[in-house]
């Protein structure tokens, strides 16, 4: 029993890695809640997109001695509205118009970054996020901003689920579609921001992504898949702070290794059960 | 007929569309009554969903007005519900056949809040109305094209809607569908709705619409079908080569295509 708190406890003797997990299972619970929407919406390119093409707007906090977020996260939200917007009116293919700004952007960024001395940010932190320096104020930061965007989606679930289903029909009946639209984006460009902090760049997608998909293969509505991709993400993140603590490896990518499993799992078993009920209906027939 | 009812349901005065030079809609004229069934048809490109868009308020004319019960559409929103080409739904959605006919409610309920038990007794009985009730827990893209259009008309029934526009609702729908759908329409037409179906299908349009519209950017003809379908009107709408359009839409797009 001892060895077991013990090894629980173990990695929160540090400051740092309480730190680490608090925002590990924000970031865990907070995706999948927004990720629903984003894998039934086909958004996942643009939250990569975005997590690629806010890199000058963090650069440039950090050369201002600001906080990367305040930075970064304007960067994206214009990013995302600006991706959309070129979309919608522009008649620019999605994949074009946001493989365009997230490449230059991207670009922009690396070259901000070599360029740019005495920042404290390396290539790697950005590739791998820096979830283990989390500051008391990147705490708060990612706690606020996680709770306002479940609060939007819990809030205004209906009216958001309306007009991705049918942005038409929703305009007739007098909601403000194209407002909830943005909407969407901007919370997508807020998450991606905080995400990629924890996990960096590359990893955005799988946090985003994959416990959301897991959900929504075992829960065909919004509101379980939401619920349960957030306890799939959770699980991620709490897992990858404790194997990256006791093997003494990145969180990020143990996170997403974990998450990639969950969903493994999943469509074994499902695939599995339907298999099953076929050769069962398959008997009785 | 139509236009002894002193506040009709639907009143399109004098409508143009334009877009920079090009003429879309020309001084387009209709009354529709309560409990009546028009249809709408004309070729490829004819203004058919742009004059839809005019009366739902998603594109307001550059001359002329429309009426819903003798107001203009953005005081009386929830009275017209728009039934869109099934392609412009994203029928993918983890959304259940219940829950799509909730969205008819999502106004009336109100931002920030729940259904509450009217609403869910209202979706029942639009359910129940178009046949769909025992399909209430099926997922959405797992239903029939004719099925997803019926669940559509049962979210306009919660909505209350007294007008209802249709895009195309027989469009990729096999035939019994469509005779399920048009015995809905019938009974809500029977019921007092005002019901508007755009379609390329004359069969279908002769057989169960009150009146037809044809429209190819100005009203040819405005009548009952029988009256409106002639071989003449239709050559006048269609072009000279436009034969009589037959139940094969491609064939239908070929023959007609080039007359836009």
């Amino acid at each position: 029993m001892d060895i077991i708190t013990e090894t629980l406890a173990g990695p929160f003797q540090y400051a740092f890695m309480l730190r680490a997990l608090i925002v590990s299972v924000l970031v865990g619970i907070m995706c999948p809640v927004l990720g629903v929407f984003v894998v039934t919406r086909g958004l996942g390119f643009m939250g990569d997109a975005i997590s690629h093409s806010m890199l000058p707007g963090m650069v440039a906090a950090y050369l201002l001695g600001a906080s990367p977020f305040s930075g970064a996260i304007p960067m994206a939200i214009v990013v995302a509205l600006g991706s959309g917007y070129l979309i919608k009116r522009a008649g620019i293919g999605e994949d074009t118009s946001v493989g365009i700004v997230f490449a230059g952007l991207f670009a922009l960024g690396l070259v901000m970054l070599t360029a740019s001395r005495g920042i404290p940010v390396s290539l790697e932190d950005i590739l791998l996020g820096q979830v283990l320096g989390a500051s008391n104020s990147d705490l708060y930061v990612t706690a606020g901003l996680a709770l306002a965007v479940m609060a939007i989606i819990f809030g205004l679930g209906k009216e958001l689920v309306y007009a991705s289903f049918d942005p038409t029909g929703c305009s007739v009946i007098g909601l403000p579609t194209e407002k909830l639209e943005y909407l969407l984006l901007g919370m997508l460009a807020v998450v991606v921001v905080l995400t990629l902090y924890a996990v960096g760049i590359v990893l955005v997608i799988s946090m985003l992504i994959t416990p959301a998909a897991t959900a929504l293969l075992l829960v065909r509505n919004f509101g379980g898949a939401a619920v349960v991709g957030a306890v799939i993400g959770m699980a991620s993140a709490i897992a990858g702070i404790y194997i990256s603590y006791y093997y003494n490896m990145p969180p990020s990518p143990i996170m997403a290794l974990v998450a990639s499993f969950i969903f493994i799992l999943a469509l074994g078993w499902k695939q599995g059960v339907a298999g099953i009920i076929q050769h069962r209906r398959a008997r009785h027939v | 007929m139509a236009h002894s009812h002193p506040v009709a349901p639907l009143d399109v005065a004098e409508v143009s569309v334009e877009r920079g030079s090009l003429q879309i809609l020309d001084n387009v004229c209709f009354t529709a009554a309560p409990g009546c069934i028009t249809g709408v048809v004309g070729p490829n490109g004819a203004g058919k969903s742009t004059l839809f868009n005019v009366i739902t308020g998603l594109l307001p004319p550059t001359s002329g007005r429309v009426l819903i019960h003798g107001e203009e559409i953005d005081r009386v929103r929830g009275k017209v519900a728009y039934v869109v080409q099934h392609e412009q739904v994203n029928w993918r959605l983890p959304m259940r056949v219940w829950d799509v006919a909730m969205l008819g409610r999502v106004k009336s309920i109100g931002w920030l809040r729940r259904p509450k038990r009217e609403d869910r007794e209202a979706v029942e009985d639009s359910l129940e109305k178009v046949g769909m009730w025992d399909r209430r827990r099926s997922l959405i893209n797992e239903l029939s094209g004719g099925q997803r259009q019926r669940v559509s008309v049962a979210r306009a029934l919660a909505q209350e809607a007294t007008v209802l526009l249709l895009d195309e609702p027989f469009r990729g729908v096999d035939v019994a569908s469509q005779a399920a759908l048009v015995s809905v329409l019938m009974r809500l037409r029977d019921e007092g709705s005002t019901i508007m179906v755009s379609s390329h299908n004359l069969n279908l349009v002769s057989n169960y619409c009150d009146e037809c519209l044809c429209i190819n950017c100005r009203v040819y003809a405005y009548g009952p079908p029988q009256e409106v379908l002639t071989q003449e009107s239709l050559t006048v709408l269609y072009g000279p080569s436009g034969a009589i359009p037959t139940q094969d839409h491609d064939m239908l797009d070929r023959r007609i295509g080039h007359h836009h």
